[in-house]
């Protein structure tokens, strides 16, 4: 039973803070679920590695009708995720303490972590799709009852979006157990076994292509990518930070659980066409992100380039492509992450996100300009922080598949360089604009500072020590690799 | 090889310890001292390096292992320090010279309401400089690398408020990073080919690359290093980069960091040498740059630039060095071309201060500001003049002999002989205009100003001296070094000497006839050819070309951003979204609202499907 | 003649009965008693089913089936009735058209 408390715990938790007699309770209590969860997965990694085994910690009920079973097991990139899952959440509930929301705007966040946990720890497809699509209706309304300006718009793009992207995934997920069935005469939902046995016939390419549309519009990858600049822009700042720094994980997740390892012969033959995605992704997201004004969007456009390197990583099917895709995944939550909180401080003080509004903050908020940059250099890729092992790692697996993309892929570098800086000195260096000038502008307070340097720890701790979460998901990168 | 010594850890300890200590104490108590603790930390590192160069002058050598950074599958990276006579000798000299630019800058920037700040990130890049000196793997080194790059961006944008100073931080930086995707592909491409990055494994066992590999990652590297060096074509950013304050210019764009690309391919060299026809062309684009950057710094006016365009040049001799005579010449020249130059940025530095007043507090001054300085700043004087005949190449200062060993290394290709003998021309040519002018001549800041130029304080012109005097006196590092190195070096001919003497005299000879003495207005050789200074101010084109190639990817940048996305992906989707609302608008009109027409609809519809399933089966 | 027809039989004649009471009356009891007849259509044949093969899903199904008629006939019912109560006359299909178009 260990692992269910990790969704269970926050699911049941959401409505006891939803019914909570004042709003100070609501908050206290989403922030004691919180860390309860965060310090339980923390404690998982003792019994976890006590195992043998791929998959483990597994639990399950007992086996239903067709195929359908309760039956949860996690391996290292799983567990990873989890972490990041429960310390965003906590983050975001800490960082967002001293906003007035009501009731429910805790209890979603808490329901929005356990639909994240639900993904990462299922391993029947049934199971896994129902937090799946689970997971939008938190954040559908986070987005749409506590956002910015055009939250309206926004919250329904990106439900309508995700929503056919997942009808999409389903489809291929049916199909996929169709084939299954096809092959083996049994029919089941479980992921282990679905993975086991590799998927063929003349349906394979059709369903293969819709389980990788399903998973591309969540991480997403360009084409697929017009929701989430919207949904970024107008969530609230916790919003954002679950939204890029763990929601956008679930794609990239079940490319990793579900696609790559039931079509590995698919997999290798789409490399051209999804490692071309992904460095197009790369491109046209540290492009777009250059001609931003608005923080906000930079910030979003430069998630799709930083996917895109989770994408050229895990379609390179080498351990080494897989493992920098695996640590690509929990560096873009922190940084990123560590970006919307900032962006989300400032709005918070401004009520401005435009470049152009600020300027000068270096000399007023120092503190605020050395957590922007640094967090900021750990997204654009500076070595010895997080953010470059794991596009280091992608990058290489990359160029192991194919050079040229792999040439073409790192000029991602130079590209991140033109966005992040730039947009760095044009907030703290450059003159002061019309909202810099607000004597609401201060500097960063004791809480938001300590937030920020708990996010310090593993960016640095990431970058300079990234063996014990290479470790991690080794065994489970090998296994893929080696499909 | 030996076990690391402590010596060895205070390298990367020291500076840590004062960098954590500046930032989370003096820093925020009291920030006037936050200087002392990062001295405290120079004169320990430079100590450190000049044991270990101790050590290593009686043969020893050391390496180690910290800890292990990456390891994924293929991809093994150990954090480790490599103290080999190579990274000894350039450390030594980086760790000298930094301290005694350090305790400049407590001079220079005493007034600066920032000292703290300057301090910290000034002490940063010494950290990194250190770090990269003693990596012992292309990773490590590369960690440094981007390191000091951000120092640098850090260090250029330091006086925030000025946009050239933001422009010209950004444009630092954009243009290594330019360089620093073909160091990360070299460094990939190695993983690839060979399984390894570190040194000792690479250069032990040569067979691990063919020398088509060796061609490719050697060429990689060497453009990472152009952008580093700033050889030709991607030095755009080291003129631009004297927008820093000036102790910045010297320790950073003149003396250590722009020679950690010479000093990458000198660590390389084991595998460039495997490269058939690599090196000559190092060689060419480093003559090719050499005299480029001579001929930029004999037209400039601002003192600092005309500097920038020395060191450019001097890197590209650097260059030519490692190209054509191997491992010592392009050393040597790097160590005493440290000495020298630091010690002419700290006096323009000087110059700069000195003028203060009748600059109106402007952070540079050109050549027509200044004039007849000698008598009012005679120190500067000395040590300028110290440090141009060591720059120019005048026996027997440091210069000259230096340039000696990279010229002897070049006579056996004709044009780089050609272009050697032209730089050496060309480098007494503008050091003496910029001697003549600044320091000689009329005193033209007298005329409309009320402010008198004075000396620095001694805090100031000490370290200067101190400076000047190690290049003039660096020729006597030459055996010791090549003893290091283990290399006999390869003495120029009396031909070679003879005309490289001819060279450097004509040079001086022509700047006296050059420089117009007479105060005021521009000499008449100036006013005659206005499209030849016009040429020579933008490089001859190419600085526009290279502004308007990032301009063109800015502009592309904005129409994705803002065409393809705001005007059809944004669109595009919301108009397929309205789809579904209009198509319930047309269907909706159809609905009379009574129920049993819906349920007929619904029990045809089932019926539709039972018959259709029953038919697929 | 054998059970199956019998139960087939059964069935076909309820669910016809149940759809013309559906789709043809307008009253509103009595479409919620057609649908409670095809309702049931189904649960025959899901009983006989079940016994026939001995499986107790089926019965489970047939239970859980009957459990939700009962709770819709409830609240169908319940909703008829409150429109009574505002008309005083036996409600009608034609006057629910506030979906009409």
């Amino acid at each position: 039973m260990l692992l269910t408390g990790l969704w269970a715990l926050p699911m049941l938790t959401a409505p006891l803070v939803w019914a909570a007699p004042s709003r100070r309770a609501a908050r206290l209590l989403a922030l004691a679920a919180s860390s309860a969860v965060l310090l339980y997965s923390i404690w998982l990694w003792g019994p976890f590695s006590a195992e043998e085994g791929l998959l483990r910690l597994h639990e399950s009920g007992a086996p239903g009708a067709y195929g359908l079973r309760y039956h949860l097991a996690v391996d290292g990139v799983s567990l990873s995720l989890c972490w990041l899952t429960a310390f965003l959440s906590l983050v975001s509930i800490v960082a967002t303490w001293s906003d007035e929301r009501p009731n429910a705007y805790w209890a979603a966040f808490l329901a929005l972590e356990a639909a994240l946990m639900g993904v990462f720890l299922m391993q029947n497809l049934f199971w896994f799709y129902v937090f799946w699509d689970a997971a939008l209706i938190p954040m559908f309304f986070i987005i749409g009852l506590w956002g910015s300006g055009n939250r309206r718009r926004a919250a329904f793009k990106f439900i309508l979006y995700t929503f056919v992207g997942g009808l999409t995934l389903l489809l291929g997920l049916v199909g996929l157990v169709a084939l299954h069935h096809q092959a083996t005469g049994a029919w089941t939902w479980e992921i282990p076994e679905l993975t086991r046995a590799t998927a063929s016939g003349p349906w394979a390419p059709y369903v293969f292509l819709a389980i990788a549309a399903g998973f591309a519009v969540k991480v997403p990858v360009f084409p697929l990518h017009n929701w989430l600049p919207d949904a970024h822009t107008e969530a609230p700042a916790a919003g954002s930070v679950m939204l890029a720094g763990a929601m956008l994980k679930m794609g990239v997740y079940g490319l990793m659980r579900i696609l790559v390892p039931a079509f590995p012969a698919l997999s290798a033959a789409a490399l051209p066409w999804a490692a071309g995605l992904g460095v197009a992704s790369i491109l046209y997201g540290a492009l777009c992100a250059m001609a931003q004004k608005d923080l906000k969007r930079l910030i979003a456009f430069t998630s799709v380039s930083h996917m895109g390197f989770c994408i050229v990583g895990i379609f390179s099917l080498t351990p080494e492509g897989l493992s920098g895709a695996a640590l690509q995944m929990i560096n873009h939550g922190l940084s990123t992450g560590g970006l919307f909180l900032l962006v989300g401080f400032l709005y918070e003080r401004a009520h401005a996100r435009g470049l152009d509004d600020f300027g000068g903050l270096a000399q007023s908020a120092p503190w605020f300009a050395f957590f922007f940059a640094f967090v900021m250099l750990s997204s654009i890729g500076l070595p010895g922080l997080n953010g470059f092992v794991g596009e280091a790692l992608s990058l290489y697996g990359l160029l192991r598949a194919s050079p040229p993309l792999a040439a073409a892929a790192s000029l991602g570098a130079v590209l991140a360089a033109a966005y992040g800086l730039p947009s760095f000195q044009r907030v703290f260096w450059a003159p002061p604009g019309p909202a810099s000038r607000s004597p609401l502008v201060r500097d960063l307070t004791f809480r938001e500072q300590a937030v920020l340097w708990t996010l310090a720890v593993p960016i640095v701790g990431l970058g300079l020590f990234p063996k014990p979460l290479l470790d991690l998901v080794a065994p489970a990168v090998q296994s893929l690799a080696q499909r | 090889m030996s076990p690391l010594p402590a010596a060895a850890l205070v390298l990367l300890a020291a500076p840590l310890a004062a960098l954590a200590f500046g930032f989370f104490v003096t820093h925020r108590v009291r920030p006037r001292t936050t200087h002392l603790p990062i001295l405290a930390s120079c004169a320990a590192v430079a100590a450190a390096s000049l044991a270990l160069l101790g050590g290593a002058l009686g043969g020893a050598s050391w390496s180690g292992r910290l800890f292990t950074w990456i390891s994924a599958a293929g991809v093994q990276v150990h954090f480790g320090l490599l103290l080999d006579p190579l990274s000894v000798s350039v450390l030594s000299m980086v760790a000298v010279v930094g301290f005694l630019i350090h305790i400049y800058a407590v001079g220079y920037m005493r007034h600066d309401a920032a000292f703290s700040r300057f301090f910290l990130y000034f002490h940063l890049f010494f950290f990194a400089m250190v770090g990269l000196l003693t990596s012992d793997n292309y990773l490590q080194l590369y960690l440094f690398w981007e390191g000091v790059g951000l120092a640098s961006f850090l260090l250029i944008g330091f006086w925030q408020h000025k946009p050239t100073a933001r422009a010209a931080a950004w444009k630092a930086f954009l243009t290594n990073r330019v360089g620093d995707v073909g160091f990360l592909l070299a460094i990939l491409l190695l993983f690839r080919w060979t399984g390894t990055v570190a040194f000792a494994d690479l250069f032990s066992n040569p067979s691990l690359l063919s020398s088509q590999k060796a061609f490719i990652v050697g060429f990689l590297l060497f453009w990472g290093a152009c952008a580093k060096s700033a050889q030709f074509p991607l030095y755009v950013w080291l003129p631009d980069a004297m927008e820093g304050p000036t102790p910045v210019s010297a320790l950073m764009h003149a003396a250590t960091m722009v020679t950690a690309g010479v000093f990458l391919l000198a660590r390389s060299y084991p595998l460039l040498e495997r490269a058939p026809g690599l090196l000559p062309f190092i060689a060419l684009v480093g003559a090719f740059t050499a005299v480029w950057g001579a001929v930029g710094a004999f037209f400039r006016k601002d003192i600092k630039r005309i500097l920038a365009y020395s060191t450019v040049s001097h890197l590209g001799l650097m260059t030519l060095g490692r190209g054509g005579g191997g491992v010592f010449p392009a050393v040597f020249h790097l160590i005493v071309h440290g000495f020298f130059k630091a010690a002419l940025f700290l006096c323009a530095g000087n110059v700069i201060h000195g003028l203060h007043d009748s600059l109106g507090g402007a952070p540079t001054a050109t050549v027509d500001d200044a004039g007849g300085l000698r008598a009012s700043m005679p120190m500067t004087f000395a040590a300028f003049t110290l440090g141009a005949v060591s720059l120019a190449g005048v026996p027997p200062f440091g210069g000259f002999w230096s340039k000696e060993f990279v010229l002897a290394g070049a006579f056996g290709t004709p044009a780089l002989a050609a272009l050697g003998l032209l730089t050496a021309l060309g480098s007494s040519l503008y050091i003496g205009r910029m001697l003549f002018l600044t320091f000689l001549g009329r005193r033209s800041w007298q005329k409309g100003h009320a402010a008198h130029a004075h000396e620095a304080p001694p805090v100031m012109w000490v370290p200067v001296l101190l400076l000047s005097l190690g290049g003039a006196l660096a020729g006597f590092l030459a055996a010791p070094l090549a003893r290091l190195l283990g290399v006999e070096p390869h003495h120029a001919s009396h031909t070679v000497t003879a005309l490289s003497i001819a060279s450097m005299a004509a040079g001086f000879g022509l700047a006296w006839a050059a420089a117009d003495l007479a105060p005021g207005g521009e000499p008449a050789w100036r006013s005659r050819h206005p499209a030849l200074l016009e040429a020579v101010e933008s490089d001859f084109g190419w600085q526009p070309f290279c502004d308007r190639a990032a301009g063109a990817v800015a502009g592309a940048a904005r129409f994705l951003g803002d065409i393809v996305e705001g005007s059809i992906w944004d669109p595009g989707t919301e108009d397929a979204a309205a789809a579904f609302p209009a198509l319930s608008e047309v269907l909706g009109r159809r609905a009379r609202g009574i129920l049993n027409d819906y349920a007929l609809l619904m029990t045809a519809g089932a019926a539709g499907l039972a018959i259709l399933v029953s038919l697929c089966f | 003649m054998n059970a199956e027809l019998v139960a087939w039989a059964a069935a076909s004649a309820l669910f016809s009965i149940g759809t013309a009471f559906l789709l043809l009356r307008r009253q509103l009891v009595a479409m919620v008693v057609g649908i409670e007849l095809m309702v049931n259509a189904a649960n025959i044949l899901i009983v006989f089913h079940a016994v026939r093969r001995a499986d107790p899903q089926g019965l489970a199904v047939a239970l859980l089936a009957l459990a939700a008629a009962a709770a819709e006939v409830v609240v169908g019912f319940a909703l008829i009735l409150s429109m009574r109560n505002d008309e005083n006359e036996a409600p009608e299909s034609s006057h629910l058209r506030e979906l009409s178009g």
